[in-house]
């Protein structure tokens, strides 16, 4: 069924219809899920507004080859995205920081912040420093409709400016909880490039969260990267100072 | 003072690294060791940091050290408050940057662009999350003179344009007060930046001018070039010479015009190689610097290292043709 909402079939009755219509078409009302309310349902679903996260990311290089990083992030939805490395011990100190379109590095030793495309693949991950960084697809994407397909939904997104990585993705989530369970990215050309896999839904401070993401680079045979959520917790309280791309090496 | 307080009554967390390299240079060997520690305790309204670099050099027995950064940040938030050694780094430019008028120049030879903080004292306030202004007092260590004569004052407004980021300063020293202003984009997965600098001396306005670009490649580093005109320098090198009798010039920045190059590309893990280069293309003059690494060890990099010195206009001065290195380092 193509969506734009649900469809509640009103039954005919011989009696006073409008006493029966006016509270239907309340509940029509009430019940309608726009593609814009299920996206804003799928990014509540995926992480908090405000919070503090530790992830391990294994990037398999190859068969026999991975490398590790821990993150600690600090995200607040209407100021931007922190990121610093916590280990390996070369890349620990390493911070990114995403406001809007914008994104800097700083590592350690080095004298300037340097400014990153957000485009470019994260520490060389299969992930690009958007996907990383990013924590809600509403904020660079536009919902334009919905299926409803085998207990899922499948949402279809363009991108509402050039400078993201992708001009349309498509997200499959989980009908009853609004979880994402796939994210199918695609190339300016059409193509598909990355696939993201989310799973193992852990409960964090009372809410449960997709706690597992791998990103698939189709384009390249066998590369993909994993993610883990090791701990993540609401805060309300993370200051505003972290998120100043000059006070990224305070 | 302030600094060491903090660091006797708080845990502190650390990094650094420490290692052993040899090289030779006009069939000369010399070996150092050296090492980095990085100590900081950071909460949210306030950090302190300090970075010290250390270098033993043998058989000639020299030691280098260098607390570049020993720093207290507290956050009362719009403000900030900085005061202790630290880097105050103006500008866009990640070699030359003609609004940089705080700190010494980066050697040419120095890839990773180490630097040594200054004395400074800094206020920052968020007028509103995409205009911040900085206010900064500099006290340079390596000039002569009282303190009154030695201060550097300045003022920069950081500000975003329709997504350009875009700087605005002045700055006062030694009754100069030179204006600079800058600007960068990311445009097609590239970063554009560009500042101007410009100067009063006497009857005389010295413009000074930066374009450059950069693009991240992977872990392991950034393609970046930079084109760096300086109205101030010389341009014939033949001028120069009665000059040069009296002050050794660094070279790298006599000129007028300079092109600098930096790149690496490699794995997360495994080998990669780079290259970095700064020339001056009318005289034809520079070097040009080859490193390869291997970082298949955890925390460990091996890095081999070559530079080939073309010996013309100031490049003549330096005392070698070529240098040929090799270091490991291990990362705690």
């Amino acid at each position: 069924m193509t969506g734009e909402g649900k469809y509640v079939k009103l039954s005919r009755n011989e009696g006073n219809d409008s006493m029966y219509i006016i509270p239907l078409l309340f509940c029509l009302v009430v019940n309608t899920l726009t593609p814009e309310a299920l996206l804003e349902k799928i990014d509540n679903a995926r992480v908090p507004d405000n919070y503090e996260v530790q992830i391990t990311i294994k990037n398999h290089l190859a068969e026999d080859r991975d490398i590790e990083y821990t993150i600690k992030a600090l995200v607040k939805k209407d100021k931007g995205s922190y990121f610093e490395f916590t280990a390996p011990a070369r890349e620990k100190g390493r911070r990114f920081l995403l406001i809007e379109d914008n994104l800097w590095m700083y590592v350690p030793g080095m004298s300037k912040t340097i400014r990153l495309s957000p485009k470019d693949n994260f520490m060389g991950t299969d992930f690009s420093n958007s996907d990383m960084m990013q924590s809600h697809f509403g904020d660079n994407y536009a919902a334009q409709r919905y299926e409803e397909l085998n207990g899922k939904y499948l949402l279809y997104l363009e991108a509402r400016t050039p400078s993201v990585p992708y001009k349309r993705i498509e997200i499959e989530v989980n009908r009853s909880d609004f979880t994402p369970r796939e994210v199918r990215y695609y190339t300016l050309s059409g193509k598909l490039f990355r696939r993201m896999l989310l799973d193992s839904i852990k409960t964090f401070e009372g809410e449960e969260y997709p706690s597992y993401m791998k990103m698939e680079n189709l384009m390249i045979e066998s590369s993909f990267t994993e993610a883990t959520i090791v701990s993540l917790k609401k805060r309300q309280d993370i200051p505003n100072r972290y998120f100043n791309p000059l006070y990224l090496k305070k | 003072m302030i600094v060491a307080v903090f660091f006797l009554i708080q845990p502190l967390a650390f990094q650094g690294y420490a290692g052993y390299s040899i090289g030779l240079e006009n069939e000369k060997i010399y070996n150092s060791l050296f090492g980095s520690l990085n100590l900081s305790k950071e909460e949210d309204i306030y950090s302190i940091y300090t970075e010290f670099r250390s270098n033993y050099t043998f058989p000639e027995e020299s030691l280098f050290y260098s607390l570049d950064r020993a720093v207290v940040y507290l956050f009362p938030y719009p403000l900030t408050i900085a005061l202790g050694k630290e880097r105050v780094n103006w500008g866009f430019g990640m070699f030359y940057s003609p609004c940089d008028f705080f700190n010494p120049r980066y050697s040419i030879f120095d890839y990773e662009r180490l630097r040594e903080g200054v004395l400074m004292m800094e206020l920052g306030y968020e007028w509103k999350p995409s205009v911040i202004q900085e206010f900064v007092a500099v006290l340079p260590e390596d000039e002569e003179g009282n303190i009154k004569d030695k201060i550097r004052l300045g003022s920069k407004l950081n500000f975003f344009l329709n997504n350009y980021e875009c700087f605005l300063s002045g700055v006062y020293y030694d009754s100069n007060l030179p204006v600079s202003f800058g600007i960068r984009k990311d445009i097609f997965d590239f970063i554009l930046y560009s500042e101007s600098s410009f100067e009063h001396n006497g009857d005389s306005l010295h413009p000074s001018f930066l374009l450059g670009v950069n693009r991240m490649l992977g872990t392991q580093g950034i393609v970046n070039m930079e084109y760096y005109y300086n109205s101030k320098g010389i341009t014939e090198w033949s001028d120069s010479i009665p000059f040069l009798s009296s002050v050794t010039p660094t070279p790298g920045y006599t000129g007028r015009h300079y092109i600098y190059f930096s790149t690496e590309l490699g794995k997360e893990e495994g080998f990669s190689a780079g290259l970095y280069s700064v020339f001056h293309p009318l005289w034809k003059a520079g070097f040009v610097g080859l490193n390869v690494s291997y970082n298949g060890f955890e925390n460990i990099i091996i890095r081999g290292t070559g530079i080939k010195i073309v010996k013309r206009g100031e490049f003549s001065l330096l005392p070698f043709d070529y240098l040929l290195g090799m270091e490991i380092r291990y990362y705690y």
